[in-house]
Formats: structure tokens, C-alpha cells, sequence
């Protein structure tokens, strides 16, 4: 059975590819041949070979409401999170649906993950009653559907650091348990098998560190030990692929002791970024040297991320304002403004970047 | 201009390509046209035929004349050096308009002349078709099996790029107007089904669900009784959860589904039907179902009615809405957090 009538498959498969990623799901609806193709890892490669795919970021917004109006609900103190969509390359914004049993509002501080075409998000404090989640929920983009994944094993973990190689794999690393003792231990998850492994353990505890996938490592940068509450240390640890170790530490990775939350892969030809100060600067040769300056109207960054060749920031002047959107260039270092819409312009609090 | 003594004056000669399509036709075409074709070009550069009808350059099995004549018509226009991008586009985006059968054709033959940017084309083309169906307008449109089992078949949430007051909407319409269909046969009369369009405002078009005589707003409250059993599924995103019941909130405006929200726990007992280990998607599809159960047209007529009451209420209000009867159900005890504010 052809893919289309009278088409040979490659050229039917010329015109799946095209299809956007949000009607996926349809495609894989349709027949059995459909649903095969759509599934082959052959059919993600040659959409990126072509250049039809879309860059697509997930975030976890907070629902801001600008102009409440009379008798409207109050917005609890707690502002609820959900998982907002944007492709910032032509300004679409949209929800997704919520994370089955988090109707209300999305853990607080869970993490966003992206591996190929799911959504990951892993952790976070139940809304209501602030508990530590250890439970994983995927989304995938190819069925537009939730599944519940295997639970994080070990303890229950808040504040740690994961990335992605965006292919096949999450890893977490570091944050702290029940008792806000820092941890050192590691994890990878492996999102088809929906299996986790345990890794090596880092050299160091590592709360509130930073993960960042790039050259074939996961970095964990930054973070602090348990005695060193909130003093942040400069080192970063990679963790190498290919020999499943550990790099030794190193120190001196960040030039300021600082909250590394900012710092991004990702962006391709092996560069790490961050915002520093007013700043956004490049890692190269083991020294961070400033690129441009944040845009005029972002005092506040509250998120970042990066894609090849481009880098996207949300921020706001002043905490609690609305927030903006700006995407960077990383050739000519020029910023554009992304448009944001009524209910898209709340503090976000985590996201990740899929390529679909 | 000037003319010399020995000036000549040549005839014009213009020189054409000979094609024959598997048919056994032939046709000559003009030179530049038909050597826009890489397929053509080769063999008129490679084997030296074309030249003469005897000697007509055999094209491939997939191009029949009619296609080759949409296919010159292309190459005819694009061969042009002079033409702007803009033009070249217009010309494009006309060409393109054809149906699903002919593009396939199309997109066939000019894969097998090497001609890429009009495979391109096409190619784009059919997706844009297939983005705007959905999987059962494919399987119509391209003639393809419907092999799925209904687990593998699952149904997309949509809500990822419309606006769910559009598509319910929409559902809505397509139903009355089938509904009035099936009438008019029965009765045997022409119903003026163009009328019902999507163009219309929102207003008129709630006052002709609720409004028309009851009877019809109950006929269309009747229909959806099968649909609410799968609605039910549509709360319901975790696979292995069998508590999952207790989750079925009204969700936030954009991912929510109106109308299956209210009467959920009615419901309940039908869902436990359909719980199966495979990952149950949201469902707003909506069915046909012809069965009368009197005990279900009021409760059915009322959420016709609050359907329409809720589209056109205010966002603010409507979240309260949802969060008061999600507070009703929840068997989980309602928390106030410090500042004393209800969850």
C-alpha cells in the first residue's frame, strides 16, 4: 500500500515531512503505513535534513492575568503554573493540555526536558500541598497524549540539575532531599524504554546546580554544598558519554560565584552562554567574555534557553511586571522582540526546547 | 535599422522537442520549455533523440498527456528568466489549486521528470491537505485503509491550534446540518442546508441551537448520549491510574472540553467501560447515536443549553465556574494555604 496514491514512498514521504508538528497526531491516525512512517527515526531526520522543522518552546508559565475584572476569581497567593507553547520564530502561542492530575496548577519548580518529540517534566512541589513529586509524565507531540514514565528513583529530589541530549536521554544530577542536604548522586532516563539508570556519583554535592548538555557531555555547573547554603561555587563537573565518567571538577568554571540558573547549551559549535550582570557572555577557551548587552527594557531574566545559532531570554524590567520576550542572533548579535499575547506574559519558571 | 546590402534575413526557426507519453501520443514541444525538464534534457543531451516524431523521446509511465500538459504549462512559465520571485509565487500558489487525485498525479510525473521544485511544490501542496483534514478526511480523500484498531487510532488534541469555541462550534453545526440531512430524507424535502455555514455570528447561531423548537435541540442533546462515554475518556490522560476518575476537572479554557465537563459524575460508572491499559487521548470527536433514552434528553437538553450559556459568558466567570464544580467533585479535601486563600 502506497503512502499516497500513485506516489512511489519516497515522495509520499516528501509530503509527510512537510505536515507541521501539531498534526502529527493526525498523520499517525490515518493508517497503518502512516503511523509507521511517522514513527521511523528516518522520517525526524530527513524533516531536519530539509529544514521543515519548527523550533518550539514548552514552558511553565505563571498564569497572569493583567486586567482582573470585577467578581473574578482572586488568583491564589501562589501563582498557578501551566505549560504554555511558543514558537518564537513566527509568534504562535498556545497551551497544552495539563499534566494529568495537575489540573489546577503544574508542580511548582518541576523540570521541563525535551527528547525529540516528547515533553518531559520531572519533579516539582504538588501545588497544594507542597510535597516533593518524584513522578515523570511525558508528552508526546507524536500522539498528543500524556503517559505517566517511571518515577525518579532514590530520593525525592527538588533543585536539580538536567538536560538532554536531546535525542534519546534526560540527566539529573545533584539538588537536595527532604532535609535540603545537597546530593551528589546522578541519574539518566531513558524516554522510549522509560527506564532510569543510576550514574556515577559527581565529585561534589551540587544543590541549585545548572545542567547543560553540549559536546557530548552533561555539565552540571555550579550549585553549593550543604554547609554552604546559598554560596555558590564556581566549579562545574562534566559528565562524559563516552567513558561514562566524570571529568575532574572544574574549578574556576564560572567567573563570579553566582546562581548558574541562566547558563545554556545547545546553541551549537560547543558554546555555553549565560547572562551575566547586564550581560549575556559566551564561554570560549575556559574564559566567559560578554557578547551584548541584555536588552534595555529585561532587568529580570526569569528564563533562557538556546537553539542552534539563536539564543531566546524572558524576562521583565521589574519583578512582577509582565514578562518579554527577546530572541538573539548569535551571528550579528542582534535582538528581536518576540510577541507575546494576553496570557502569555507571566513569570516562567522553567522550559526546554524541542526541534520538531 | 540600418540595413546593409548583404544583410540576410532568416526565417525564424524555432525548434521543438518530440515527447511520447506511454500512451503512444506524441507532441512536439518548444526547445526551452522541454529542456527545463532535467529528464528531457538529459536524454536530448545524452541520446540526441527528440528531434523528429520518429525519433520521440519516450517519457515515463507516470506521465499521462493531461499531466504532461499541466507539467509544460509550468515549465512554460518558469523557463522565463526574467520573471520576479512575487510573479514566479502568484503563479505557484494558482497552479497548485487542484484537487487531491490530480496533485498526486502531478507530484508523481514530475518526480519522474527530475523535476524538483515542482515536486516541491506539490509536495507542500498535499501537506497543506493534509493538515487541514482530519484522519478520517485523509483516509477518504487519498483512499486509504482504515487498519487502525481503534487504540492504535488516537484521536489528536486538536486544541493545540484552534480556538475550542471555533471547533466545538463547528462540531456543532456539521451535526445539525447531518441531523437535518437525515430529515429531509426522511421527509422527503429540500432543506436549506447552505445556509448553515460557519460565518455566521456566534449569536445567531446559539439562538438556532437552543432556540428552534425544542424538539430539535433535544434531538441534537439525545445524539450525544454515546458521545459522553467517550467524553468521559477525554478527562481521563493517565493510562495506569485507575483513580484517574478522580482527576476529571474542568481543565483551563484552551486544552478544556466544554461540554463533556458538566455531568461528569453521572458518567462515571459508563467510563469504567472504557478504561484499557492503552494511553486514552482526549476525545472531543463527537459521534452519532440514535438511540433514545428519555431518562437522558432533559439532562442532555440542559447541557445544549449551558454550552451555549458558557460561550458566551466571560473568561473570569467561567474559570470560577469551573473551579467551583471542580471543588465539588474532588474527593481530595480542599486546602487553604496561609494566606487563607481557597484552592
Amino acid at each position: 500500500m502506497e503512502l499516497l496514491p500513485g506516489l512511489p514512498d519516497d515522495v509520499g514521504l516528501e509530503c509527510l515531512v512537510r505536515v507541521p508538528y501539531n498534526h502529527f497526531s493526525s498523520v499517525a491516525s490515518v493508517c497503518k503505513s502512516w503511523k509507521l512512517q511517522i514513527q521511523q527515526p528516518e522520517f525526524m531526520r530527513r524533516r531536519k535534513a530539509a529544514g521543515f522543522t519548527s523550533t518550539v518552546i514548552v514552558m511553565a508559565q505563571a498564569h497572569f492575568d493583567p486586567t482582573p475584572k470585577s467578581g473574578s476569581v482572586k488568583l491564589p497567593a501562589t501563582p498557578v503554573y501551566r505549560l504554555t507553547l511558543c514558537e518564537p520564530e513566527n509568534g504562535y502561542w498556545t497551551e497544552l493540555p495539563p499534566v494529568p492530575g495537575y489540573t489546577e496548577g503544574l508542580p511548582m519548580f518541576c523540570q521541563l526536558v525535551g527528547v525529540g518529540l516528547n515533553l518531559v517534566v520531572m519533579g516539582g512541589w504538588n501545588p497544594d500541598t507542597w510535597e516533593v513529586s518524584n513522578a515523570v509524565f511525558v508528552y508526546s507531540f507524536s500522539t498528543a497524549s500524556w503517559r505517566r514514565g517511571a518515577d525518579m528513583p532514590g530520593c525525592r529530589r527538588s533543585f536539580f540539575a538536567c538536560a538532554s541530549d536531546l535525542k534519546r536521554t534526560v540527566f539529573v544530577a545533584g539538588g537536595h532531599d527532604d532535609e535540603k542536604n545537597a546530593l551528589s548522586s546522578a541519574l539518566a532516563y531513558d524516554v522510549a524504554k522509560d527506564k532510569w539508570v543510576q550514574l556515577p556519583d559527581m565529585a561534589m554535592e551540587r544543590d541549585e546546580s545548572k545542567g547543560a548538555f553540549q559536546g557530548g557531555k552533561f555539565h552540571v555547573i555550579g550549585g553549593y554544598h550543604t554547609n554552604m547554603q546559598g554560596r555558590f561555587t564556581t566549579s562545574a563537573e562534566s559528565f562524559d558519554l563516552s567513558t561514562w565518567q566524570w571529568d575532574p571538577v572544574q574549578n574556576d568554571f564560572l567567573d563570579i560565584a553566582t546562581c548558574p540558573r541562566t547558563c545554556v547549551g545547545g546553541a551549537g559549535d560547543g558554546r555555553l552562554l549565560m547572562c551575566r550582570d547586564a550581560d549575556v557572555a559566551i564561554l570560549q577557551n575556559s574564559k566567559w567574555q560578554a557578547v551584548t548587552q541584555l536588552p534595555a527594557d529585561i532587568r529580570n531574566v526569569s528564563y533562557v534557553t538556546a537553539w542552534q545559532g539563536n539564543l531566546l531570554l524572558i524576562g521583565s524590567p521589574r519583578f512582577s511586571e509582565p514578562h518579554k520576550i527577546y530572541m538573539l542572533d548569535l551571528k550579528s548579535y542582534k535582538w528581536t522582540k518576540v510577541e507575546t499575547r494576553d496570557g502569555f506574559s507571566g513569570h516562567v519558571q522553567s522550559g526546554c526546547c524541542l526541534q520538531m | 535599422m540600418p540595413e546593409g546590402p548583404m544583410a540576410v534575413v532568416k526565417p525564424e526557426m524555432k525548434p521543438y522537442i518530440w515527447l511520447q507519453t506511454t500512451d503512444g501520443s506524441i507532441q512536439q514541444v518548444e526547445e526551452e520549455v522541454a529542456m527545463f525538464c532535467p529528464m528531457i534534457c538529459r536524454e536530448v543531451l545524452q541520446t540526441g533523440m527528440g528531434s523528429s516524431k520518429n525519433y520521440a523521446i519516450s517519457l515515463p509511465q507516470r506521465v499521462n498527456p493531461a499531466i504532461l500538459g499541466l507539467i509544460l504549462d509550468y515549465c512554460r512559465f518558469h523557463q522565463v528568466p526574467g520573471r520576479s520571485n512575487k510573479e514566479r509565487k502568484t503563479f505557484d500558489e494558482k497552479f497548485i489549486k487542484l484537487d487531491a487525485k490530480k496533485l498526486c498525479e502531478l507530484t508523481s510525473a514530475a518526480d519522474s521528470l527530475q523535476l524538483r521544485p515542482l515536486v516541491d511544490l506539490t509536495s507542500r501542496a498535499l501537506a497543506r491537505m493534509i493538515e487541514g483534514k482530519t484522519p478520517e478526511e485523509i483516509r477518504e480523500t487519498f483512499n486509504l485503509p482504515d487498519d487502525l484498531t481503534e487504540e492504535e487510532k488516537l484521536e489528536p488534541l486538536r486544541n493545540l491550534t484552534d480556538d475550542p469555541r471555533i471547533r466545538l462550534l463547528n462540531r456543532l453545526y456539521a451535526r445539525k446540518r447531518k441531523e437535518l440531512k437525515e430529515r429531509a430524507k426522511v421527509k422527503n424535502v429540500e432543506v436549506e442546508e447552505e445556509q448553515l455555514v460557519d460565518e455566521r455570528p456566534v449569536d445567531e447561531l446559539l439562538s438556532f441551537i437552543n432556540g428552534d423548537g425544542e424538539s430539535k435541540g433535544v434531538k441534537a442533546a439525545k445524539n450525544k448520549k454515546k458521545n459522553r462515554r467517550r467524553k468521559d475518556l477525554s478527562g481521563n490522560f493517565s493510562s495506569n491510574d485507575s483513580n484517574c476518575n478522580q482527576f476529571k476537572e474542568p481543565n483551563h479554557l484552551p486544552s478544556g472540553y466544554l461540554i463533556g465537563d458538566i455531568d461528569n459524575a453521572t458518567s462515571q460508572s459508563k467510563s469504567a467501560v472504557f478504561q484499557d491499559s492503552a494511553s486514552v487521548t482526549f476525545s472531543p470527536k463527537l459521534e452519532f447515536d440514535n438511540e433514545l433514552d428519555p431518562a437522558m434528553e432533559e439532562e442532555l437538553d440542559r447541557e445544549v443549553e449551558d454550552f451555549a450559556r458558557r460561550l458566551n459568558s466571560v473568561w473570569p466567570e467561567r474559570m470560577q465556574e469551573m473551579l467551583s464544580l471542580g471543588q465539588e467533585r474532588r474527593p481530595v479535601p480542599v486546602s487553604l494555604n496561609g494566606n487563607g486563600a481557597v484552592k
